[in-house]
């Protein structure tokens, strides 16, 4: 035995000065009375009244009392609890999410997971057949058979993971197991409510420390970066601490909050754009912290800056702002300062091609230095060269009153006429260009379906896939990527810097295992060509109904997962003997 | 103590009152319901086989031709016995002891004068009580005042034993005592069962009724010389003056339902002329 502040001894000195005050009180006065008989009874009355000897001397109080407490059991149905196993084959998984690292007091949950599917296994009888599954982003099969020693080593190697449980693939494998005809009990040990099955969750869920959660962020971006920041106080009494909010790693803004109990507070905030990274965290007292911290990337070269310049073409401008993550403007002037990441000169040239960006060059009327004008041709018989990307999807049955011979040396020709292309893709440096010798206004091409996909292909060839994914996930779950299609290379970069190897495919699904920003790094040759950065955060999800997921029914499993000795028999052999023993004190006048 | 002349003058014109159903079986000066030989005419009735001849109203006869017998008022005395209660604690305040006198005084001359046969009992030693004869006449007062005089004022009084030893014939008792004991019911119950209309008579003093104390006190019982430690809280006073109050309550409780007469005397706070008012309001005296 302990305690806790032994300084706080000091205080049984003031024992002493208690004592010496009674020590020191008066004497009584002696005073002869006529009769004492009223005193006697006003101390009898006094007496009676104090409650020690109003209820020390009462048996029949006691009695009742303890009459009441066992009844008052009874009903409560007191039990030992213990495991219950009455299966041929016994099902053991643990759960080592994220989540588990959690310290529900001086041990984390998977420690404690860990102990009690210990217990479990020393408890069963003989020699079963046991399945031990660690659960993570993915079941892992830890060990399966007869040997309660290596399995128990097996478990107790078990190490943290950092992904989120894959209740899918359990339950999938309880569906498997469903089949099988021996007779076997599934035990799972997770802080997950596990929906209907809630049986199967031992009681490690912790859900009560969990203090606060920042549930949601929504992302807006406008002329600055707009963020609505959802935080939920799941504790029964007001919370109070910080808002912190990380831009690009640099503290933007620090905000106090008091939260009322259970319940939501929802937060706008804006910042100017300067950073792609935004870090969300609460700062207050919680020991589940891993729901405390949002990380939001931004991808801020996601929308492409179009700019449309000479000749106005209604058709063409709608069919440009219907293409996704494009930004038109349009302007008449050639030279233009700013840069943009596709130029489209319809019906003019620039003396000079922009620096940077990429260029739909439509209708040149003379030849420059980069495209030599040819000949006009009112008829003859078009040919498309319908494997080249540009065609994707176009049934190119457009009718053209006039197109433009061009020679320049790009690089193929996906249309001619008579042997003479008529438009032409291809790179001058690093910048891709398309040719077109039409005017698309002279043709009906517009008002065919095919010319959004073929503006689609063609802005698509110049500045890479506009279909670029997301760029926030959640620990566990596969997050969809398109690359670059020229990119030969694509690596994984988290914030400690590590970098991950991801090949060359174009389509992507990432699972990633912890919470954090991660930068997907696309290069060709030693040119990067792309670098965007992804924002992964743990699930907000609070329980997961195992009922639900199809084809499963993991409640017809969880019946008698935990076998409970009711004391009701004695505890009603010890009223009845109470119930006489009051009977005879009654009867005895006590 | 001796009553002066103004109160014995006032004294005369009063008797006990309640005494009608208590009246002894000797003629005396008080009506009685029964029919008898005194003087005060009562009623007619007609004339029966057995009656006394002597009986018949000739008068009567010569009016209505019929014979009709007078009777006549049946007059009978009230034996009244005064028990004084002379404990150490009576004694323990002068005054009250001097009223306790005083009370038997009266009490004896009105009774005396009003023609009952008196007698007052009191305890020689520890269970052996002296009586004076039923004394009748008013010039037999003198009786009460030597026994009075030879009394010692001390120890405690067993009045539950004085009622089982002494005999009662039907008639009123007046009990002087300050009632400051377990007993009185028992010994009230012993009266009524011999045909007493009791009269209660509770002499306290102010120190008794409200005493005035604060601290820790050893009390010495002066009968019993038994010492009882207290101390004394207003908690404690509040619960002094519960007790007061249901002993009080429970005393009139005994002596009034039975169909007797009570009355609680302040002796440190009312004089003569106030008992006296006291003793006319409770209807002990008419």
């Amino acid at each position: 035995m302990g305690v806790l502040i032994p300084s706080y001894a000091w205080a049984l000195a003031l024992l002493a000065p208690i004592i010496a005050l009674y020590l020191l009180r008066p004497r009584s006065e002696r005073k002869t009375m006529p009769s004492t008989f009223l005193w006697e009874q006003t101390r009898h009355a006094l007496d009676t009244e104090r409650l020690d000897k109003r209820l020390l001397t009462n048996w029949l109080f006691y009695l009742q009392l303890v009459i009441l407490v066992l009844g008052a059991l009874l009903l409560m149905q007191p039990y030992f609890e213990g495991w219950q196993v009455a299966s041929d084959e016994t099902v053991i998984v643990i759960d080592n999410s994220a989540s588990m690292a959690t310290e529900s007091g001086r041990v984390s949950r998977l420690e404690n997971a860990k102990t009690k599917a210990a217990d479990l296994m020393a408890s069963l009888d003989g020699t079963p057949m046991m399945t031990v599954y660690a659960l993570h982003d993915q079941l892992d099969l830890l060990y399966r058979g007869h040997d309660k020693v290596l399995a128990a080593s097996k478990v107790q190697a078990l190490e943290q993971s950092y992904g989120s449980s894959d209740f899918k693939a359990l339950s999938d494998t309880i569906s498997g197991y469903n089949t099988a005809e021996t007779p076997y009990q599934v035990f799972v040990f997770s802080d997950h409510v596990l929906g209907e099955a809630n049986d199967l969750q031992y009681a490690l869920v912790d859900e009560g420390s969990n203090a606060m959660s920042i549930e949601s962020v929504v992302h807006r971006s406008t002329d600055e970066e707009q963020f609505r920041i959802s935080l939920k106080n799941h504790q029964s009494h007001l919370l109070t601490g910080e808002l912190l909010v990380y831009g690009d790693g640099v503290l933007k803004k620090m905000l106090p909050l008091d939260i009322a109990p259970l319940s939501s507070e929802t937060l706008s905030l804006s910042f100017p754009k300067e950073s792609s990274m935004y870090r969300f965290e609460w700062q207050g007292d919680d020991d589940y912290t891993l729901d405390n911290t949002y990380y939001l990337a931004i991808e801020s070269n996601a929308n492409k800056k179009v700019i449309l310049l000479g000749e106005e073409n209604r058709f063409f401008e709608e069919a440009l702002m219907a293409l996704p993550n494009v930004s038109v403007y349009k302007s008449e002037m050639t030279d233009i300062d700013d840069n943009y990441d596709v130029y489209i000169y319809n019906g003019v040239q620039p003396d000079a091609l922009p620096d940077t960006g990429a260029i739909l060059l439509v209708n040149p009327k003379s030849s420059t230095s980069y495209c030599s004008v040819g000949k006009q041709y009112s008829g003859g018989q078009l040919t498309f060269d319908m494997s080249d990307e540009l065609w994707h999807y176009v049934t190119p049955n457009f009718k053209v009153k006039q197109v433009t011979a061009l020679e320049a040396d790009l690089g193929k020709s996906v249309m001619s006429i008579d042997g003479m292309p008529v438009m032409i893709k291809g790179a001058i440096d690093h910048q891709r260009v398309v040719l077109v010798g039409m005017d698309f206004a002279e043709t009906d091409f517009p008002i065919r379906i095919g010319f959004p996909v073929f503006l689609y292909n063609t802005i698509t060839y110049l500045v890479g896939d506009l279909q670029r994914g997301e760029v926030q996930g959640t620990v566990g779950d596969a997050m969809t990527l398109y690359g670059v299609p020229r990119a030969q290379e694509r690596y994984l970069i988290d914030e400690a810097g590590h970098r991950e190897r991801l090949g060359d495919a174009y389509f992507l699904e990432l699972k990633m295992a912890h919470m954090g920003f991660y930068c997907l790094e696309e290069t060709d040759g030693d040119v990067t060509v792309s670098r965007r950065w992804l924002g992964v955060n743990v699930s907000r999800e609070e329980s997961i109904d195992f009922a639900a997921e199809e084809g499963t029914d993991l409640s017809v499993l969880s019946a008698d997962v935990l076998g409970r000795t009711f004391l009701k028999w004695p505890l009603a052999v010890a009223l009845l003997l109470l119930l006489f023993m009051e009977w005879w004190v009654y009867n005895r006048g006590y | 103590m001796k009553l002066n002349g103004e109160i014995l003058k006032q004294l005369s014109q009063y008797k006990l009152d309640g005494a009608e159903g208590f009246l002894s079986y000797y003629e005396g000066e008080r009506k009685s319901r029964n029919k008898g030989r005194s003087q005060e005419f009562s009623d007619y009735r007609p004339y029966d086989l057995g009656d006394d001849i002597r009986m018949i109203d000739w008068n009567a006869y010569g009016r209505t031709d019929q014979y009709y017998v007078k009777l006549y008022e049946e007059e009978r005395e009230s034996r009244i016995t005064i028990v004084l209660d002379h404990s150490g604690s009576m004694a323990f305040s002068e005054k009250q002891k001097e009223y306790a006198e005083m009370l038997v005084a009266m009490f004896a001359y009105v009774g005396l004068a009003a023609g009952d046969s008196v007698r007052l009992i009191v305890q020689k030693e520890s269970g052996v009580y002296s009586e004076t004869d039923f004394c009748k006449g008013i010039d037999k007062q003198h009786h009460f005042y030597q026994m009075m005089e030879g009394l010692e004022w001390r120890g405690e009084m067993d009045f539950e034993s004085l009622t089982q030893k002494i005999r009662f014939a039907r008639g009123i008792t007046v009990w002087i005592s300050d009632f400051l004991y377990e007993s009185v019911e028992a010994a009230h119950r012993y009266l009524t069962l011999a045909k007493q209309h009791v009269i209660g008579v509770q002499l306290l003093t102010k120190e008794t009724l409200s005493p005035d104390m604060h601290g820790a006190y050893e009390f010495e019982n002066i009968e019993s010389r038994d010492v009882l430690s207290m101390d004394v809280t207003p908690a404690v006073l509040r619960a002094y003056h519960a007790a007061l109050c249901g002993h009080l309550e429970a005393v009139e409780h005994t002596m009034v339902a039975s169909g007797g007469r009570y009355v609680l005397i302040n002796v440190d706070e009312e004089d003569g002329a106030q008992v006296l008012a006291k003793l006319l309001l409770h209807r002990i005296l008419r």
